[in-house]
């Protein structure tokens, strides 16, 4: 895979900082600097979690319910407990003294009238297979694995449900007997006359779209490791996205006060969602250091990883439109089957796959209707789209189908129905849309994709009697969401502190999946004190040193950490500025900040380093230079978030909008029905950009997340209610040789509701290649008469598509 | 991580391996590459008492002899490709090219160790059946040979006996023409259907056909190509009824499809037909060339 950058923009010096805060412009760029760190983590000297080295390091292991609904009658942990190197065992019962419920990552509480407690190990009743019963610490993780092996469970096997139509029915098995059924929440939303413009418009067409269990498959995997001081004090290393929030619940689920509790987010290996807090080992590592004295480490293996679930929907859709394409009505009734809920991110998903309905497209009648249903499979996580690429796939699939029913060219329909670039900000039921200009970006992937050419070459295979498939899609991302209620906000905290030496500290509460955006932030304050990126060093995830904050979600790292940086570096600036002129004997206000030098109109001029230096050494003592604090902290979010509805009843808890146009080609092997994608082009809007080489390089990524799950990422579970796929020889993910060559290009459409015009890149790209693939491969089938609606598009659902057709008589 | 405590050997002669397996019982294994024993040990899939590695054994070696070749039991993917040209059929190579896992995989595993694993979806023993290769064993009682066909008895199991180390791979002829294809549903997937279809000169200029089907079942499959061959002793696939006569010869010979996690056995019997033909065209351009 290559990537062949398209925006003719030039780079410019420094970040797209505005001095007035306006927001850039189509030319405001940001450079292309190398990542901090980036030497490190190429050659293996990044570190992570299980890099790190404690005395007396203690290693835990978990025992998992085999059975996805069961009563626990007995745990013994006698013989394990006399295997060699055990040090301590514990099981559900003993813990429920030692830790409390897990606060929710997304309290359901919070939006509905339903919730649960979860503990670090089951006690009473496991919900899922593969649900922690009981643990084992040891001096090797061998030996502790040896010793889970041994300790013996009753179980009275109890009716188990996986699949949500069936959770839903009467009679099926209820998981948390209180609620009396299956539905943990019901999210609505909706506008307009629904049923009056379906019953008048002139076309309508229904289908069933249904995604498949998948998650992210992080390279490096979870682990935590608690170490408890002589003074009380807990020491906690996580693979996590989210150490602040995560140290605020582990005091909670502990009993222990905050102040007590460091957390280091470990360098990470990817992120995604998959390592926001609520897990049950949390604060099952922290009972079992407290337990043993010593420190204690839990790494999770990659069949772990593979138990955390994401994203299984059903979409019944319907739409209404007109002759000349336009979309005038929606209706959607969206299924997710979330699992054993957990106290996780997951379910919140369900929410958001209807919230980012009706997409990018001006549909005034829409009624979406999403409902989270509880089953016996084990709880999701969060997952990089979070349910942004549900409503995406099902949206761009009916956008295909009107044209199809038309004869209209898929692109054609698109733009007739694109809010337009005036409109803005553009209110539905839950969002307000910030600015765009999606016609632009369809216009640029349309020509960088080739997409005429694309339609000819199909012409021709299909004369061949090829399966050549054009697939077009559209992605509207909501970013930077913020959640009153739970420790999930919109809003981050930096500090800018400059040394004596004059090298400039920033302190954030935003972290880094291993994005880069401790660069972006660090481009953002040097180019504001006009100093070298190298001479800011960003620090992130460390509780003791860093503004509380909330960490890496939603992509909104530069957004909020990133614009408060910003903030924090322009007080910072204006002492430097005084106190420069002070010391030059020149008029403060004239002063220019460039290249480490501080420059007065005159020519005079002092550097960075050497006033910093002299308001260390000499405030006070020289009068009028008597602003001797080079330091500050500020607060910024976005502003376009609205969590008191307005007279219509809206509200709009994500402030911006990025968006991307994709076009794909891909042929169907007729005999096999394995894809081969053969050309794809994305190009992507997520307004101002700090560092075009990190927004490429995420948008890639997330180009091929869509594709992997497009066509191969399942975990799919037996009928004995258990995952099937623990390795990556079952989940399939994307290699290098299964990619083509990926063009990439940008736009940037500024967001007038954040201070730097930047919308948030990184979750964006993965909704539009899973919409895209799907609509290729459909398109691919549409001479056979037959539609591919089960996810993912691998060979054999796309030939069981290929068989409908056979058995219809239009194949052979 | 390996959970039961193991004596690791490596030892200097097959009588010392064989030794140890017989008095390991179950708990034996031997490593060739540790591709394969190693992870499932980690995963807690296998118990191992005692790893018996073969590195000193000096079972590394390609030898070619008359019209056969013989491939030691610990050639690994790497060594198959850097093989001098004519050493080997080329079937044999371009088989290794393919493995999937890419290098880290071809460097370290080998052909004798994925033989012995006999996973229905590896490459390897569909490839030795075609190749009428014979498999020769080393055990307490001495040595045995057997016929691949012979060795692959079920899914993940071959007739070699708790005591026996697989010492060398025999190919009878090396010059043997074949077509190999192989459908995987993506780079990553162990193959779903593999056909090697090979063909051998006899003195007199007469042609004999072998389509063999991995991937599809426990293990290989061999299919009845009769049909297919005309009056010449040419595979005639561009007759009007080729298709329809293999995938007759295919359903009569594929009798119980495998299936896993990656596609039901409905689509295992469904692709076998189209893979073969891919495999048989490509032998008739290598007979052609």
């Amino acid at each position: 895979m290559t990537s062949t950058a398209t925006s003719n923009a030039p780079s410019t010096v420094g970040a797209a900082v505005r001095e007035s805060g306006v927001p850039g412009s189509e030319e405001s760029h940001g450079t292309r600097v190398r990542r901090k760190d980036g030497e490190l983590v190429l050659t293996g000297h990044g570190g992570y979690l299980d890099d790190v080295e404690l005395p007396g390091l203690l290693h835990a292991a978990v025992l998992r319910s085999p059975h996805p609904h069961a009563r626990i009658l007995a745990v013994r942990t006698r013989d394990a407990a006399a295997l060699p190197g055990v040090i301590t065992t514990l099981t559900g019962e003993q813990a429920l003294s030692l830790s409390g419920p897990i606060p929710h990552y997304f309290d359901p509480a919070v939006a509905g009238d339903r919730t649960a407690d979860f503990r670090c190990l089951a006690a009473g009743k496991v919900l899922y297979a593969g649900q922690p019963v009981a643990a084992v610490v040891a001096r090797t993780l061998n030996d502790a694995e040896a010793a889970v092996a041994a300790i013996e469970v009753d179980y009275e096997v109890l009716p188990f449900v996986t699949d949500e139509d069936e959770a839903l029915a009467e009679g099926a098995p209820v998981l948390f007997e209180d609620w009396g059924d299956n539905l943990l929440i019901r999210s609505a939303f909706s506008e307009g006359d629904v049923e009056g413009v379906f019953a008048s418009a002139a076309h309508t067409l229904q289908d069933e779209v249904r995604i498949q269990r998948y998650q992210t498959a992080p390279m490096e995997t979870r682990g935590y490791i608690a170490s408890w001081g002589p003074g009380g004090q807990l020491t906690f290393y996580g693979s996590n996205q989210n150490p602040h929030p995560l140290r605020s619940n582990l005091a909670t689920s502990l009993g222990v006060p905050e102040t007590k509790i460091r957390v280091l987010a470990t360098r990470l290996g990817g992120g995604f969602g998959h390592k926001f807090h609520g897990y049950p080992e949390e604060p099952l590592v922290c009972v079992l250091s407290k337990l043993t004295g010593q420190p204690v480490q839990w790494l999770e293996t990659r069949a772990d990883a593979m138990l955390v679930g994401a994203r299984e929907m059903v979409h019944r859709i319907e739409i209404a439109f007109e002759d000349d394409g336009r979309i005038v009505a929606l209706r959607d009734r969206i299924r997710a089957n979330i699992g054993a809920l957990g106290s996780m991110a997951g379910w919140g998903m369900s929410f958001v796959a209807g919230m980012a309905f009706p997409g990018p497209y001006r549909v005034k009648n829409y009624d979406i209707e999403s409902l989270a249903i509880v089953t016996n499979k084990a709880p999701w996580n969060g997952a990089r789209g979070y349910g942004k690429e549900s409503a995406a796939l099902a949206l761009e699939r009916m956008v295909d189908l009107v044209a199809q029913k038309l004869g209209m060219d898929p692109v054609e329909v698109r733009r007739r129905n694109f809010i337009e670039s005036h409109e803005f900000p553009y209110w539905t039921a839950a969002k307000r849309l910030d600015s765009g200009n999606y016609a632009g970006v369809m216009d640029k992937v349309v020509a960088l994709s080739g997409y005429n050419e694309r339609r000819k070459e199909q012409e021709q295979a299909r004369e061949e009697g090829r399966l050549l498939g054009v697939g077009v899609a559209f992605e509207l991302t909501p970013e930077g969401g913020d959640f009153p209620g739970d420790l999930v906000r919109g809003f981050d905290t930096s500090t800018v502190r400059v040394d004596p030496s004059g090298d400039v500290r920033v302190l954030t509460g935003v972290t880094t999946p291993g994005t880069g955006n401790e660069t972006g932030i660090a481009q953002i304050v040097a180019a504001e004190l006009g100093i070298s990126v190298d001479d800011v060093a960003v620090y992130q995830g460390d509780t003791d040193m860093c503004p509380y904050g909330y960490g890496n979600a939603s992509s909104r790292s530069l957004n909020a950490g990133g614009g408060a940086a910003l903030l924090a570096a322009r007080d910072v600036k204006e002492r430097m500025r005084a106190a420069t002129g002070v010391l030059l004997g020149e008029d403060a206000a004239g002063l220019v900040f460039d290249h480490g030098w501080i420059t007065a109109p005159s020519g005079k001029r002092m550097s960075f380093s050497e006033v910093s230096r002299l308001v260390f050494t000499q405030s006070v003592a020289i009068p009028t230079l008597d602003q001797p604090q080079l330091e500050s902290t500020r607060t910024y979010g976005p502003t376009n978030l609205l969590h008191v509805p307005d007279e219509k009843g809206r509200v709009s808890p994500y402030p911006t909008y990025p968006n991307s146009g994709h076009i794909a080609t891909v042929e169907v092997d007729r005999d096999t029905g394995v894809v081969t994608i053969l050309s794809y082009a994305g190009v992507d809007d997520c307004g101002t950009v700090i560092n075009p080489t990190f927004v490429e390089g995420q948008f890639l990524g997330a180009i091929v997340m869509g594709i992997g799950g497009a066509l191969w990422e399942e975990l799919p579970y037996d009928a004995s209610g258990t995952n099937t796929a623990n390795t990556f020889k079952q989940y399939l993910m994307p290699r290098t040789p299964d990619l083509p060559e990926i063009r990439v290009g940008s736009q940037v459409t500024p967001s007038p509701f954040t201070l730097l015009g930047t919308k948030g890149a990184g979750e964006g790209g993965v909704a539009g290649a899973v919409a895209c693939i799907a609509n290729a491969v459909n398109d691919a089938l549409l001479p056979l008469g037959v539609t591919a609606h089960q996810m993912p598009l691998s060979g054999p659902r796309v030939l069981e598509a290929i068989n409908k057709a056979a058995t219809r008589g239009i194949l052979r | 991580m390996i959970r039961t405590s193991l004596r690791y050997h490596a030892p200097n002669s097959l009588p010392e391996a064989c030794q140890i397996l017989a008095e390991a019982g179950g708990g034996g294994a031997v490593i060739g590459g540790g591709t394969i024993v190693v992870p499932r040990m980690t995963r807690g899939e296998q118990s191992v008492t005692d790893a018996v590695h073969i590195r000193r054994l000096n079972l590394a070696a390609i030898e070619t002899g008359g019209l056969g070749v013989r491939v030691g039991a610990g050639v690994t993917y790497t060594d198959l490709l850097n093989a001098p040209a004519g050493d080997l059929p080329g079937l044999l190579v371009t088989m290794a090219g393919g493995i999937t896992g890419g290098r880290q995989i071809r460097n370290q595993g080998t052909l004798g160790g994925s033989a012995c694993y006999a996973n229905p979806s590896s490459d390897v023993p569909a490839c030795l059946v075609a190749l009428d290769a014979m498999l020769h064993v080393q055990g307490i009682g001495g040595p045995r040979e057997i016929r691949a066909a012979d060795f692959f008895v079920d899914a993940f199991s071959t007739d070699l006996r708790l005591d026996e180390v697989l010492t060398h791979i025999h190919v009878p002829d090396r010059r043997a023409r074949a077509g190999y294809a192989k459908l995987k549903l993506s780079e990553s997937s162990w193959p779903i259907a593999t056909a090697t279809a090979v063909a051998q000169f006899g003195q007199d200029g007469s042609r004999s056909y072998r389509l063999v089907l991995g991937g599809v079942a426990a293990v290989p499959v061999e299919v009845d190509l009769e049909s297919l061959v005309d009056r010449d002793g040419a595979l005639a696939l561009d007759a009007e009824d080729a298709g329809d006569l293999l995938h007759a010869s295919v359903e009569e010979a594929l009798l119980e499809p495998w299936a896993d996690e990656l596609a039901p056995a409905a689509y295992r019997r469904q692709v076998a037909a189209p893979v073969a033909r891919r495999a048989l065209n490509q032998l008739n351009k290598e007979i052609e060339r």
